[in-house]
């Protein structure tokens, strides 16, 4: 159903339920906050929810990342198409313990090659808070380019680096 | 008013949505068919929970607040095995409401929800929806209880449980901002 990719490193799989204890958390901390967090339970639950319900409606959506060495569940990555979104959007959420080895990296860039080799997404762009540094750095490394002139969800004040398009 | 996005997905993707929607049971009752949801039934789903009638969901919802409901109780069906959904006359097609199974987040049991358009009201048509997911829940599912989850302030909806056959269960407290009543539906294969 949905499908699954293996990296070298990493599953991209299904969302599971067992996965929401630890997303909930990572949700609830400080590191949400540039996730327009911290959130509380409810909104930590229609975010994680919210974006595994696109795949039966859309045929995309966020995977879980697992960690192939020990099964470890280590935050989502995907596309994102959101009501407020003017464009489809690659995201990625890791939890602290997966940090600083790349699997960010890795996971978005497995999600953007089946977007756009199996799904058909050419256009994608990630939506990122101005001081999250980090995440700035994941999305120049994936060769994303900011894009002041690009429409915000909302208008948040968010920015917004545009994907490099691939031939058809 | 139907945004570009809302329109069916294509490519490997529409054929990854068609194996997933393939994989939820069909209800088919006298007059109605509960199918598995299309992003094309967004906007029915928007007009009542953006509308005077979400006030008796804990609305009226802004468009995203009602896509990211919509968006977790079909999620269901992947995280759970139960979820929404969408019921469409058999005689012309046409989406006159939705039926939930489905454990909402926070709430202490299973729910058996229904939410109808304007035109969809008024005919026994939820009634007849509502009464296929339960024998579902209860018959093939083989849950040991099913409650629905009311506003007090909605009378047509209260009205619709008693026909159901469900009965005010005081004795369960939901933790919400927004008062609510509970209707617990008999199981008819006795108490478990």
């Amino acid at each position: 159903m949905i499908p699954m990719i293996a990296t070298e490193r990493l599953i991209l799989r299904a969302q599971r339920m067992s996965d929401f204890a630890a997303y909930a958390e990572h949700m609830a901390s400080d590191r949400a906050r540039y996730e327009d967090g911290p959130k509380n339970l409810k909104e930590a639950w229609f975010d994680f929810a919210g974006s595994q319900g696109h795949w039966l409606l859309l045929g995309f959506g966020c995977w879980a990342i697992e960690r192939r060495e020990d099964g470890a569940f280590c935050g989502l990555t995907g596309v994102n198409r959101h009501v407020h979104y003017p464009e489809h959007e690659l995201g990625w959420s890791l939890l602290e313990h997966a940090e600083g080895q790349g699997i960010a990296f890795e996971a978005a860039t497995a999600a953007r090659e089946y977007a756009r080799n199996h799904q058909r997404i050419g256009e994608l762009v990630s939506y990122i808070d101005p001081d999250n540094a980090r995440s700035i750095r994941l999305a120049e490394r994936l060769g994303a380019v900011f894009d002041p002139k690009a429409a915000t969800p909302d208008n948040d004040p968010c920015l917004v680096y545009r994907h490099p398009k691939v031939a058809a | 008013m139907m945004r570009s996005w809302e329109s069916a997905p294509i490519g490997h993707a529409a054929e990854i949505s068609a194996k997933i929607r393939q994989t939820l049971p069909i209800l088919t009752t006298q007059r109605l068919r509960l199918r598995a949801p299309l992003i094309a039934d967004f906007d029915a789903w928007a007009a009542i929970e953006c509308g005077e009638r979400g006030v008796h969901i804990g609305g009226p919802f802004s468009r995203e607040e009602a896509w990211l409901d919509f968006s977790q109780a079909i999620a269901g069906w992947v995280l759970k095995g139960t979820g929404l959904w969408s019921v469409e006359r058999l005689a012309d097609g046409e989406l006159v409401g939705f039926v939930l199974l489905h454990h909402e987040f926070g709430d202490p049991e299973v729910e058996l929800g229904f939410l109808f358009t304007q035109a969809g009201e008024g005919q026994g048509y939820a009634t007849e929806a509502a009464l296929a997911a339960l024998n579902h829940a209860f018959a093939t599912l083989n849950w040991p209880t099913l409650v629905s989850y009311v506003d007090p302030a909605n009378a047509r909806s209260i009205r619709l449980n008693e026909r159901l056959g469900a009965t005010l269960d005081p004795s369960v407290q939901v933790e919400d901002a927004d008062p609510c009543l509970v209707y617990r539906h008999p199981n008819p294969r006795g108490a478990r």
